[in-house]
């Protein structure tokens, strides 16, 4: 009897613990931990959502019968979506809705009209009565503003990440995807994004990915011969500059310049040292020298220098390179090629926060001018392990096969990417060809030449012309940022684009909501130097030294009984 | 109960077959971590602890098993069981000593991995860019995984007199609580209902959001629950012995 009584006990106790789960799925707490707050919502947000000053409604298309990973994902949907009600209240709606309760022809229908609208369906299989069904899904939210609406894809599908990362990177992306979105709509148009063109400039095929990303992201994408016309269009949010390799003359100057004073926003994507790969088939070295594009003195004026060398790097991507033959099979091997380096974003800047290592190739530095009215941040650096050799620099093969010592590197974190916001002054000050220019122009209103900006202009100047052009290999066009590092048989992909897209996010952000896209864990880089000089000595310290505390503590113990025994 | 727990702690740390236990799962971990090329830390090129967060729980699997395994089934074994339950002690006294002791013995295994935490952030790059918040979060959910698996062990070592039977039980038990309820998730006859529900039965869920260096009180209660319910399994195998 006391027996039976006592398994009751039990069994209560159990069903205590059972409703305890049930409640606290319901009421919870989360302390997240990590550094950069990685899963929870920003000050930010919170100041943007109580300033809204009209009803947002958001439809999510992530619902109903769906597998667990997805799941998953609806709720942390769910839970971000509250987590802005309590801040937004009545100023935000939100519905969850399941087109799979609607018929066939409907469901069609709208899966139509989503599809137009940037959704990118998914396929899955999911049970429907009793059988196995393959269903169109689509995991995104469409979001509607004062009769404006624009559409976020929720689900962060790369193609080779596994499905738990895909699933990490989408919870954490959720806060700023949905508040992005929300500011895109607040503009009356899409953002416009230009790349400038006639000064050979990268073309628009090898830009392909870059561009599909801006279109993906809501942008509207256009490209302009500045060769032509009287001046940059108002129109353009964004002005992007991607390597050009011929002089601008003064005419084209002037209307950048102007385009700058009038509100402007421009990104600089400049290589000032002519080197292609290509010059070193079949030769042991090649010299690389400056390239005038003729903007030095504009961006002087601004308050950057891009100065006549070549940055080598100890943190670097690799180079493969034919080694000799046999069995009539090319030998190839892979080399450590310090002039691609590895440029290190500004933990300190939200356009450069949390990413991964960004590729770049023949770089050199930038340094800022004093100017009192411009603040100057730096965006990218090389690592501790550089240095800058001044043009013409000797590029030569053997590099590759030399010790690289780090003792000859001892320039750190070199500026390659620089952030520069304030009251920029006209280039044109004082010059004769601005009267000149202005003559012909002055009657016409939006034309008028004007000497200063705005107290708020802002531009970004990266001395890598080549960030977020899509290369080629043998035929192959390869995803911008693509390089070998570490495991030689693991190409990665660096964070070239991401970088990019904060940058033109991070110039039309007034909110600074960019501030909270955040980036996982898995970002923080090893001292590729330090590993590769003490590899061995790392993995026997981490192999013994925890043996050995353990042998210790088990001789201690040993002696310390014997002693208290033999007492 | 303190009596207890001491007891148990003094006789783990005079048998040989503990220590090599611990140095078996060290030895795993850092080779997992630091040594072999497909998951070591050193050839990702990234400062982070992953590889070791997702591998000691399979370690786990042995290790847990072989601290626990004698907890009961040696008492039953010589027979001091008897002697045990004639002291002034409660059924929940004995138990509880015997599950803190495993804790603190899997809290001791644990300890000098520590070491791959200061030698990443040594090498890492700038020195110390390594997220100790998340690092920390993550050895919170690998301790009240521990938690969990030692009181399946505990449990099993009740059912048996006999170790190494306690051993493969533990080890099976706690395979499954920790993966099993993710298999059958994916039996196509839960797609899409309660395979979300059925994931969430089992630890790995839990282990995971933890892992990324959360503490959700939702997985501070399952765990929790787990741990007791097994302890209170233990006490219902105790007494039918009796």
């Amino acid at each position: 009897m006391k027996a039976i009584k006592k398994h009751i006990n039990t069994v209560i106790v159990l069903v205590i613990l059972l409703v305890l789960n049930i409640i606290s799925s319901k009421i919870y707490k989360r302390f997240d931990l990590t550094e950069e707050k990685r899963y929870s919502i920003s000050n930010s947000t919170k100041d943007f959502l109580k300033n809204l000053d009209d009803v947002v409604t958001i439809r999510v298309y992530l619902t109903g019968n769906l597998p667990s990973g997805m799941k998953e994902l609806e709720k942390s949907i769910e839970t971000t979506l509250n987590e802005f009600k309590a801040y937004a209240g009545s100023n935000l709606q939100y519905t969850f809705v399941d087109l799979s309760k609607y018929d066939k022809k409907t469901q069609e229908e709208e899966g139509k009209i989503l599809y137009k609208k940037g959704l990118t369906p998914i396929n899955l299989t999911v049970v429907e009565n009793g059988e196995q069904t393959q269903r169109v899904i689509f995991p995104g939210a469409v979001i509607s503003y004062k009769g404006r609406t624009i559409s976020t894809n929720l689900l962060e599908n790369k193609v080779g990440a596994d499905q738990f990362d895909i699933l990490n990177n989408s919870i954490v992306l959720l806060e700023y995807k949905f508040a992005n979105s929300i500011q895109k709509l607040q503009r009356t148009h899409p953002p416009l994004v230009a790349f400038s063109t006639g000064h050979g400039e990268v073309t628009q095929e090898n830009l392909g990915e870059a561009i599909q990303e801006l279109q993906s992201k809501q942008f509207a994408v256009s490209t302009i011969d500045l060769t032509v016309g009287y001046k940059i269009d108002a129109m353009v949010d964004v002005l992007v500059i991607p390597n050009p390799t011929q002089k601008f003359n003064e005419k084209e100057k002037y209307k950048i310049d102007q385009y700058l004073m009038r509100g402007g926003k421009i990104i600089w994507l400049l290589d000032h040292m002519a080197v292609n790969m290509d010059s070193l088939n079949g030769k042991d070295f090649f010299l690389a020298n400056a390239r005038d594009v003729n903007l030095t003195d504009m961006l002087f004026k601004y308050g950057a220098r891009i100065n006549d060398d070549l940055i080598l790097d100890l943190q670097n991507t690799r180079l493969q390179i034919q080694t000799g033959m046999a069995n009539n099979q090319p030998q190839m091997q892979w080399f450590n090629w310090p002039y691609f380096n590895l440029m290190i974003g500004n933990s300190g800047n939200p356009a450069s926060r949390n990413l991964a290592p960004i590729t770049g190739s023949f770089t050199s530095s930038i340094d800022t001018i004093k100017n009192k009215n411009v603040q100057k941040e730096i965006l990218l650096t090389s690592s501790e392990y550089s240095k800058a050799l001044f043009a013409p620099v000797r590029v030569y093969i053997g590099m590759v096969k030399d010790q690289l010592n780090p003792a000859i590197f001892q320039q750190k974190n070199i500026p390659t990417g620089v952030y520069l916001s304030g009251q920029f002054e006209s280039v044109f000050d004082d010059r004769a060809f601005a009267g000149a220019y202005a003559e012909m122009t002055d009657t016409i209103d939006d034309l008028k030449y004007i000497d200063v900006s705005s107290p708020n202009a802002k531009m970004i100047v990266v001395s890598d012309g080549d960030l977020i052009t899509n290369k080629k290999a043998r035929g192959k066009t390869l995803p911008v940022g693509y390089a070998t590092y570490g495991n030689e048989n693991k190409p990665m992909v660096f964070d070239n684009l991401p970088f990019f897209m904060n940058c033109v996010e991070y110039l039309l952000d007034d909110n600074k909501l960019i501030n909270t896209r955040s980036k996982e864990i898995k970002l923080r880089q090893l001292d590729a130097t330090k590993v590769k000089e003490s590899k061995k000595s790392i993995q026997i310290q981490n192999l013994l030294y925890p043996l050995i505390a353990i042998l210790i503590f088990a001789f201690a113990y040993g002696f310390i009984r014997k002693r208290t025994y033999a007492k | 109960m303190l009596g207890v727990f001491y007891k148990e702690i003094k006789q783990f740390f005079s048998s040989l077959v503990g220590y090599i236990a611990i140095g078996i799962f060290l030895v795993l971990s850092a080779l997992f971590t630091f040594v072999f090329p497909s998951t070591s830390v050193l050839d990702s090129g990234f400062a982070t602890l992953d590889t070791f967060f997702s591998n000691a729980p399979l370690f786990y699997l042995f290790l847990i098993p072989a601290i626990t395994m004698r907890l009961f089934a040696e008492e039953y074994n010589k027979g001091t069981i008897e002697l045990l339950i004639t002291k002034p002690l409660t059924e929940n006294q004995i138990i509880g000593g015997k599950f803190l002791a495993a804790v603190a013995v899997v809290v001791f295994a644990l300890l000098p991995t520590l070491v791959y935490y200061f030698s990443i952030k040594k090498i890492a790059f700038p020195v110390g860019n390594v997220d100790t918040g998340g690092i920390m979060g993550s050895y919170m959910g690998l301790l009240l995984l521990g938690i969990a698996f030692v009181a399946i062990g505990t449990f099993s070592s009740a059912l048996t007199n006999n170790q190494i039977i306690s051993f493969l039980v533990a080890v099976l038990l706690s395979f499954l609580c920790y993966m099993g309820f993710d298999f059958i998730a994916q039996l196509p006859v839960f797609a899409g209902k309660l395979d979300y529900f059925i994931e969430h039965l089992g630890m790995n869920t839990h282990y995971l959001s933890m892992s990324r260096g959360v503490i959700d009180t939702r997985d501070l209660v399952y765990f929790i629950s787990i741990a007791l319910s097994f302890l209170l399994f233990t006490k219902m195998v105790l007494n039918l012995k009796k």
